[in-house]
């Protein structure tokens, strides 16, 4: 066991000739640790030992960082409140807070397990992801989370256990799991401001199993035991899990909304009436901007019918029955003047027509 | 064949060309039946031996040729090419043409669209360039809260607000203009009347959907045309702004619709002048005033001028008690009153004015720039007169810190704004350099589909032959819009626009509108940054 | 990256305590500093705590522009003291030839005016010494006030504390409010006006943040009192926001938070008082504060409270055993002081919260 006391009477060891002492000490093969801490950033890992032994560290008042980056084999038991980002890319080992944890407890967690025996503070578990390689990172937090926890989760398991915080507006904080992609967040108490990123379910026989068994080990690291009882009434929990890409927002058409909510007849329909058909580019009839004229008044037409084989709309008539006459079809007609350009004689001739 | 003479307009001097290619060309006519200018016929390439009587050989394929000449002159809207099949015909610039002299013989040019002079775009020598690096926390645009609100309506001075203590709380004891806190980004002023029915129909469709469907409170000007009955009459008049201009067109018929009210318009903007034409005011002629026209103006069939002054106006202090005081008055001072001109040398001038007037009655200070839109302008005014908006703006922001008093009269500012495509950059950098939030026209009619540009495409919103139906009244054209296509399409953009204005305000570390941080812009050009009073780099 | 801490208590507590509770907080800033503000004094001030502090750091020439300012204004010096400073080679510190902390006796025609009166008095005199000491170069004028001191140097904490002599408790120096910062650095310049906490007129005010963007807050704030100056760094703006809205504008202390950072306009119009929170949020729409920040204040009549920036991106904690209550970075600072505290009641502040700690030891704290 390797004692540490960082502080002597007004002078400190800083967080950098502490961190070399542990480095040199588990080097050495030593293996047990207790660390009077004076806000010392990051004890506790990545450290591993050469034959695979594990690494005991117990802690007291250390600073940022208990337990980030911290390795598979390694315990680490703080006795107390932390500040920020305990357990920060943990990445196998067990840290035990037994007090509040600051913001970001757990944040971007990959494997192993953070167990807090009061509060966390905001952002907690956000990013936190499971690495298919590793056993899912775990997330256990005794009472409540501050605002914006689990935000970006992409996997692993936080339990939320409400302890002590029914009275609280919300056990997960203001807007908790914004942009929440994966893993489960399991939390007993009262909730609000859910996004639209996550769906609310009951547990099922196997969340329950889960939880009963993890709970032992959970309460066991924060010697709190005795809350078992009180903490398995399985109905008093929840679930959150992402809601998937289904879940968009139902969102109402253009056309949805302006036949549902728009003015009856249209904005303008008391003053000009209009069914909103919509023309194309190319309209006939009374849309045309030009229309054709067959205009045989000196009766030179010699009937040689090349408008009729022209036309590419097939919008020319000739009838015979009073006289000989050509006469477009309005309804196929656009008014392009084909016929006016292959007349041999220029009887047909292009009319603009008045705007309507 | 008639002689051609040297004096004689030809194709040569027209500024668009028709490409056509008779091999592709189907001769399905298309071309020519879209094309709303006439510009452009089918003819055969040449006599045809004995084709005359009828005897020859089936003529060869038409021909599509333009027409020479300024009555039927080609814009180069390209629905030609839209329409074509084969991919066969298209107009193209002619940059040898001889457009400005051969158009001036029946008097000034006339157009619509923007200032043509290639100016360069101050906006784009201005960068972000103060990004929340390890100093502070960028934030996230999509994971925070963002808070895109703008004021419009006089603020008071904290000194002056009428608030009470009592016990913890703070009560009122008095009262205080009206100030609405509505989207940065507004609709601004195209009338009924320069725009079709249906475009206008399509723009208040999109500001009544992204109010109720989007939670963004965009409010869009009515323009000085009036306003239609209905609306008058609805609770989402409280998403107009109602403009009055020097022609004070559809008051008389606002004024009647005051008892059926419902609700109180979002503010009055009295318009003074625009930035597309400073001192020119603005003209419908008798032909473009169809019977709806007439009714929701309130006039009979005849050209309709706004005067380029409100007539009877003599001084700024009188046109701050004339139109500010009696439009507070008429909405019995619940209403805020705005005002908006053209960017001008003294517009400095009029914004200290208005900032001094001790009845705080003006509640908003519209400035519009040189590259703002027209309906219909003669081209000298368009291209030649108006003032660039972003110094002017950062000027009478500078004048407004200078007596304190920035912030109490909301800058809005516009003219060019969405001009390369980016509205929420632009809107960005000019609220960095002091507006509290933008006006758009131009981008919108683009939005619903006009094709209309800088580079002297189309523009012809004056002449009632819009091709794609949303500056006409010739209903063979209007039909041409799909109302609620050109209003999903404005919908659309302002989504984007709103996820753009997030993605600008997160790496500043801002979650609300940075009104004045000016610190967090650069410039690369040396005198743009001097003038600003921004950062160089380079 | 700075840290913040403060010490409420019944009792008069020496600046050690404040050292203790900032050091196990000293990775969390770059140890170029040490200033703190200490209110309601005993120990060799305990005779003169109507009579306003001069707290001084100057050259020679500095001392004779004071002295003769001083007298011409009519202010006649009461009481002085000198700390006894011990220099050692290779000590980490840029130390002013001189540190003076005098108390004043007001000019004759000043001793039965309104304190309104005298309030403005002492500022303008600071004001007025700070220029005259300015265009010299001959030294830095912190506060000038009844009842507090201000010590700011340049250095690492330990060797500053050791050369004031400050980590060994001898009574002379102790105070029931101490607010302290271990930095002088600044993101602009190093200069000894920049290092937190920030005077003006009673209030006090540290912050462990950045005021993104602040020439929008420092260009409003220049024109509505002439007390707003310096600038020098951008954590001023939130001094003077509070002085602003609580001694200007005398609104409830719980408005200071609905100021720095108003709600989204979509929550705040559900609010009961919508409408005075919005007048509110129009008219001082410039004193928004955008940027991650954790705040503490120190109030004329000796609350202390404490807030943080509307996204909670900056760690904030308080905690209390009875007598003794203080606000840190980091709850390792707290665990050195107060061990045997109940930690279930340490108060995280969140995104929302405003706590006050008032003479009695009494906390309050809302949400806004």
């Amino acid at each position: 066991m390797l004692r540490i006391n960082t502080l002597d009477g007004n002078g400190r060891m800083s967080t950098q000739a502490l961190l070399q002492t542990i480095a040199s000490a588990v080097e050495n093969g030593e293996t047990e640790f207790h660390i009077s801490a004076s806000g010392q950033h990051d004890i506790g890992g990545p450290l591993w030992n050469r034959e695979g032994r594990s690494l005991n560290f117990t802690v007291v008042n250390p600073g940022q960082r208990v337990g980030s980056m911290c390795m598979p084999n390694t315990t680490i038991t703080v006795e107390g409140s932390v500040p920020a980002d305990a357990g920060w890319l943990n990445s196998g080992g067990t840290v035990t807070v037994r007090g509040d944890a600051g913001d970001t407890a757990g944040h971007c967690a990959a494997s192993g397990r953070i167990y807090i025996g009061g509060r966390a503070g905001a952002r907690a578990g956000s990013l936190m992801k499971h690495d298919p390689q590793c056993a899912e990172p775990e997330l256990w937090i005794l009472k409540s989370t501050g605002s914006f926890s689990f935000e970006f989760m992409g996997g692993g398991r936080a339990i939320i256990c409400g302890q002590d915080s029914q009275t609280l507006p919300s056990v997960l904080g203001e807007r908790p799991c914004v942009g929440m992609v994966g893993g489960i967040v399991y939390f007993r108490g009262p909730h609000h401001d859910l996004p639209p990123d996550v769906q609310l379910m009951p547990l099922d026989a196997e969340d329950i199993a889960w939880l009963d068994r993890g709970l032992d080990s959970f309460l066991a690291a924060i010697a709190a035991p005795k809350l078992k009882r009180e903490l398995s009434f399985w109905k008093h929990w929840h679930k959150l899990v992402p809601a998937g890409d289904g879940q968009a927002a139902n969102t109402v058409s253009m056309s949805g909304f302006h036949a549902e909510n728009w003015f009856e007849a249209g904005l303008f329909g008391d003053i000009l009436p209009d069914d909103q058909t919509v023309l194309p580019l190319v309209p006939t009839g009374s849309a045309r901007m030009n229309e054709p004229v067959w205009n045989n008044i000196q009766e030179k037409c010699n009937d040689c019918r090349i408008c009729l084989k022209n036309c590419p709309q097939a919008a020319i008539k000739r009838r015979e029955d009073q006289g000989l006459k050509y006469s477009s079809n309005a309804r196929r007609c656009t008014g392009c003047g084909i016929c006016v350009a292959v007349c041999p004689r220029q009887i047909w001739q292009l009319k603009p027509l008045p705007a309507l | 064949m008639a002689a051609v003479m040297s004096q004689d307009i030809g194709p040569g001097d027209m500024p668009w060309r028709i490409w056509h290619n008779p091999e592709a060309c189907l001769a399905c006519g298309a071309c020519v039946a879209t094309c709303t200018f006439g510009a452009i016929y089918a003819t055969l390439p040449l006599p045809l031996a004995g084709h005359a009587e009828g005897t020859g050989p089936a003529p060869a394929k038409p021909l599509i040729r333009q027409k020479a000449g300024t009555a039927n002159a080609c814009t180069g809207c390209g629905m030609c090419a839209k329409v074509c099949p084969a991919g066969a015909i298209e107009p193209k610039f002619n940059p040898d043409n001889r457009w400005s002299l051969v158009a001036r013989k029946n008097g000034p040019i006339k157009r619509g669209g923007r200032s043509a002079l290639p100016m360069p775009r101050t906006l784009d020598s201005i960068v972000v360039g103060r990004i929340s690096q390890m100093t502070d926390p960028a934030l996230d645009s999509e994971r925070h809260t963002f808070d895109l609100r703008a004021p419009l309506g006089r603020v008071l001075l904290p000194r002056d607000i009428p608030l009470k203590t009592n016990g913890d709380n703070l009560l009122i004891s008095g009262k205080t203009p009206p100030v609405r806190w509505i989207y940065p980004l507004i609709f601004s002023d195209m009338s009924i009347g320069a725009l079709s029915t249906r475009a206008w129909e399509a723009m208040i469709l999109a500001t009544a959907y992204l109010n109720e469907q989007c939670g963004m409170p965009v409010r869009m000007c009515s323009g000085e045309g009036g306003m239609p009955q209905k609306l008058l009459e609805s609770e989402r008049i409280k998403y107009m702004i109602i403009q009055i201009a020097s022609g004070h067109f559809g008051w008389n018929r606002i004024i009647a619709a005051m008892p059926r009210m419902k609700a109180d318009p979002a503010a009055i903007l009295i318009k003074i002048g625009q930035g597309a034409k400073p001192g020119d005011g603005g003209l419908l002629p008798a032909a473009k005033v169809a019977p709806h026209i007439q009714a929701i103006r309130g006039v009979p069939r005849t050209t309709l001028h706004s005067p380029p002054n409100h007539q009877g106006l003599y001084s700024i202090e009188e046109s701050v008690q004339k139109m500010h005081l009696s439009l507070n008055a008429a909405f019995g001072f619940r209403v805020p009153v705005a005002v908006k001109c053209a960017a001008s040398a003294t517009s400095v001038s009029v914004y200290n004015n208005l900032l001094r007037d001790p009845y705080n009655i003006c509640g908003g200070f519209f400035l519009d720039g040189i590259m703002g839109g027209t309906g219909a302008a003669n081209a000298v005014s368009l291209d030649h007169t108006g003032h660039p908006i972003v110094s002017k703006l950062r000027d009478c922001y500078r004048a407004a810190v200078n007596l304190g008093l920035q912030g109490r009269i909301p800058l809005w500012a516009g003219g060019g704004v969405g001009l390369g495509g980016d509205a929420a950059a632009d809107a960005f950098k000019l609220i960095c350099l002091g507006a509290d939030g933008v006006f758009v026209g131009r981008l919108l009619i683009q939005l619903l589909g006009c094709i209309g540009n800088e580079q002297g495409r189309c523009n012809a919103c004056n002449t009632g032959r819009c091709p794609t139906g949303i500056c006409t009244q010739d209903m063979r054209l209007v039909q041409r819009l799909d109302v609620d296509r050109g209003a999903q399409a404005i919908v659309d953009y302002m989504l984007a626009f709103d996820a753009e204005m997030r993605k600008l305000m997160a790496p500043v570390g801002n979650s609300s509108l940075p009104v004045g941080r000016a610190d967090a812009l650069v410039s690369t050009d040396r005198a743009v940054a001097d003038i600003l009073g921004i950062q160089y780099a380079c | 990256m700075c840290r913040i801490g403060s010490i409420k208590c019944r009792y008069p507590v020496h600046p050690s305590m404040a050292l203790k509770l900032m050091l196990p907080q000293q990775e969390g800033h770059d140890n170029s500093g040490f200033a703190l503000v200490m209110q309601d004094l005993e120990g060799v001030f305990s005779h003169y705590k109507d009579k306003p502090l001069l707290s001084l750091a100057c050259t020679p020439r500095g001392i004779q522009l004071v002295n003769d300012y001083m007298e011409t204004s009519g202010f006649t010096q009461a009481a002085e003291w000198l700390p006894d400073v011990r220099p050692r080679p290779g000590m980490r510190i840029e130390a002013m030839p001189r540190y003076v902390f005098r108390n004043y006796d007001y000019p004759e025609i000043y001793r039965y005016r309104a304190p309104a009166e005298r309030e403005e008095l002492l500022l303008d005199t600071r004001l007025a010494l700070r220029s005259l000491l300015d265009a010299e170069n001959a030294g830095y004028v912190y506060s000038f006030w009844p009842d507090v001191l201000t010590l700011k140097e340049i250095g690492d904490p330990a060797d500053i504390a050791e050369y004031f002599g400050l980590a060994d408790d001898d009574g002379r120096l102790c105070a029931r409010n101490i607010v302290a910062q271990c930095r002088q650095n600044t993101n602009y310049g190093i200069v000894r006006y920049a290092a937190h906490p920030f005077f003006i007129q009673g209030y006090t005010l540290c912050a462990n943040g950045e005021n993104t963007l602040y020439t929008r807050n420092t260009e409003f704030q220049k024109s509505l009192h002439r007390g707003y100056t310096g600038f020098e760094s951008d954590s001023q703006n939130l001094l003077y926001s509070m002085h602003y809205v609580l001694r200007e504008l005398g609104w409830p202390v719980r408005y200071l938070k609905h100021v720095l950072t108003p709600l989204p306009a979509g929550e705040a119009a559900t609010r009961p008082d919508a409408e005075a929170l919005g007048i509110m949020r129009e008219s001082l729409s410039q004193l928004e504060i955008n940027g991650p920040n954790a705040v503490i204040g120190l109030l004329p009549d000796g609350r202390m409270l404490a807030l943080c920036d509307a996204k909670k991106l900056r760690p904030i904690v308080a905690g209390a055993n009875g007598d003794m209550a203080a606000i840190a970075s980091e709850v390792c600072g707290l665990n050195a002081i107060m061990p045997d505290r109940d930690v279930s009641r340490d108060i995280y502040l969140n995104e929302r919260q405003t706590l006050v700690i008032d003479n009695d030891m009494e906390t309050k704290q809302w949400l806004q």
